[in-house]
């Protein structure tokens, strides 16, 4: 991977763009409590960093948006920042993963980057606080259910619709994560191109 | 949202440790964690507590924080209450012994690595870490994060601009997600152009990242010492378990 001065300034614009959104938005939703909040804001920076693999469509880029971006919340002004920081390089990391797989970007690559790492959203309080933090997969699995149903309005014993309704919904902030950078990447790319024309 | 603001320490007379020396602590502090089994946590705990202490007090601002206390009893209080046999009555709850221990450990734990990221993140500036990730061949995220770093108030003030404009137009009265994409390909849009002109600048300075002088980072004779003494300590605790 040979990235150009103007690959690394891009990089660098597009993880400050995701960071500012972490570091103000994402303070905001948290203190709010809105229900999915981590899946919002996980979805907001897909579709920079994405917008980002559209600019600069080379191996690694995203993955280089998301370490500017978490070394920016590592220095905000917030307090516990290591689950956010391990989010977001894992998320980048993911749809690294799925875009190189998949080839040159194109709208599906997109959709399935973004449906990967928002996956990951759900996945991750198994892995660092059931994992990690030893607390156990499945007492991780019972506050998730429990949170979820709550969320949903449903009953945590109705567990396989809890997560399935989770999952989904999931899912579906990763697809309009993915189309939305596809078609607002395209529509920055022809607002600069009479710039870059004249 | 400035460098100054974005990590607090800069270089200067007045730190006690170096920025490597800063990383051996953060080093420490999460390798250490994770490797100290049982009561061994409280031991890394509780050396994270006297580096910070030692080096980085402005670390221990973080204690006074209730987030940090409500993450501790998120991991305690489960633990306590579900982890194992009752042991003990508490009004109308029935403690374990052993989930109480599983829990304090685990909030031990986190409070090591808290002190420990909250530590380096007051020490040592953003542009230092751009210096060190350079020094270390790292040399393109070195300079994206500078970039980075220096375009943050920029963006910052032309998102503001932006959302400013289309609110008084009336942009979100009306089709609110179209406003929003709206808001999103002005702001990705204004920033490329920015960054059109960093490039530039740079081209026209004959800028190259290979001959490029890496940022400087600051190293104070006791940083070594420590790192050693750090990486021994992780080596014990590593062949214990």
């Amino acid at each position: 991977m040979r990235l150009s001065t103007r690959d690394l300034v891009y990089i660098g614009v597009f993880g400050a763009l995701w960071g500012v959104v972490e570091m103000t938005f994402g303070s905001l939703l948290h203190a709010l409590n809105v229900p999915f909040s981590g899946a919002v804001l996980t979805g907001i920076g897909m579709t920079i960093a994405l917008i980002g693999r559209l600019f600069v469509p080379k191996r690694g880029s995203v993955l280089l948006i998301g370490l500017v971006s978490a070394f920016l919340k590592m220095f905000s002004l917030g307090s516990i920042v290591v689950n956010p920081m391990i989010g977001i390089v894992t998320e980048a990391l993911l749809a690294e993963i799925a875009l190189s797989a998949l080839g040159r970007p194109r709208r599906l690559s997109f959709l399935a980057a973004a449906m990967l790492a928002l996956l990951w959203t759900f996945a991750q309080p198994f892995f660092t606080s059931g994992i990690l933090g030893g607390q156990g997969l499945a007492t991780v699995l019972g506050w998730t259910l429990q949170k979820g149903a709550k969320a949903l309005g449903m009953l945590p014993s109705a567990v396989a619709a809890v997560l399935a309704l989770l999952i989904g919904i999931h899912l579906l902030i990763g697809a309009v994560a993915g189309l939305l950078a596809w078609d607002a990447g395209r529509a920055v790319r022809a607002r600069l191109q009479p710039a870059e024309k004249a | 949202m400035r460098d100054g603001n974005l990590g607090a320490g800069s270089p200067g007379p007045q730190r006690l440790l170096g920025t490597p020396g800063y990383l051996a602590c953060l080093a420490f502090s999460l390798a250490a964690s994770m490797l100290a089994r049982g009561w061994g946590v409280a031991m890394v705990s509780g050396l994270s507590l006297a580096l910070a202490l030692a080096f980085y007090p402005a670390a221990l601002r973080v204690l006074a924080k209730g987030r940090l206390w409500l993450l501790v009893a998120v991991l305690v209080v489960p633990a306590s209450l579900l982890g194992g046999p009752p042991a003990w009555a508490l009004g109308p709850l029935a403690l374990s012994q052993p989930g109480l221990a599983t829990g304090l450990q685990m909030g031990l734990r986190a409070l090591a690595i808290v002190v420990g990221v909250a530590g380096f993140a007051a020490s040592v500036s953003l542009s230092e870490l751009a210096g060190l990730l350079e020094r270390v061949g790292l040399k393109g995220l070195g300079f994206a994060l500078g970039v980075a770093i220096n375009v943050l108030p920029v963006i910052d003030e032309r998102a503001t601009t932006a959302f400013q404009a289309l609110q008084l137009r009336g942009g979100f009265r009306r089709q609110r997600l179209q406003a929003l994409r709206l808001l999103l390909v002005t702001v990705v849009a204004n920033s490329l152009r920015y960054a059109d002109d960093i490039v530039s600048a740079a081209e026209a300075r004959a800028f190259s990242l290979e001959r490029a002088r890496p940022l400087p980072v600051t190293w104070r004779a006791r940083d070594l010492a420590l790192a050693g003494a750090l990486a021994g300590a992780t080596l014990a605790l590593a062949l214990v378990h």
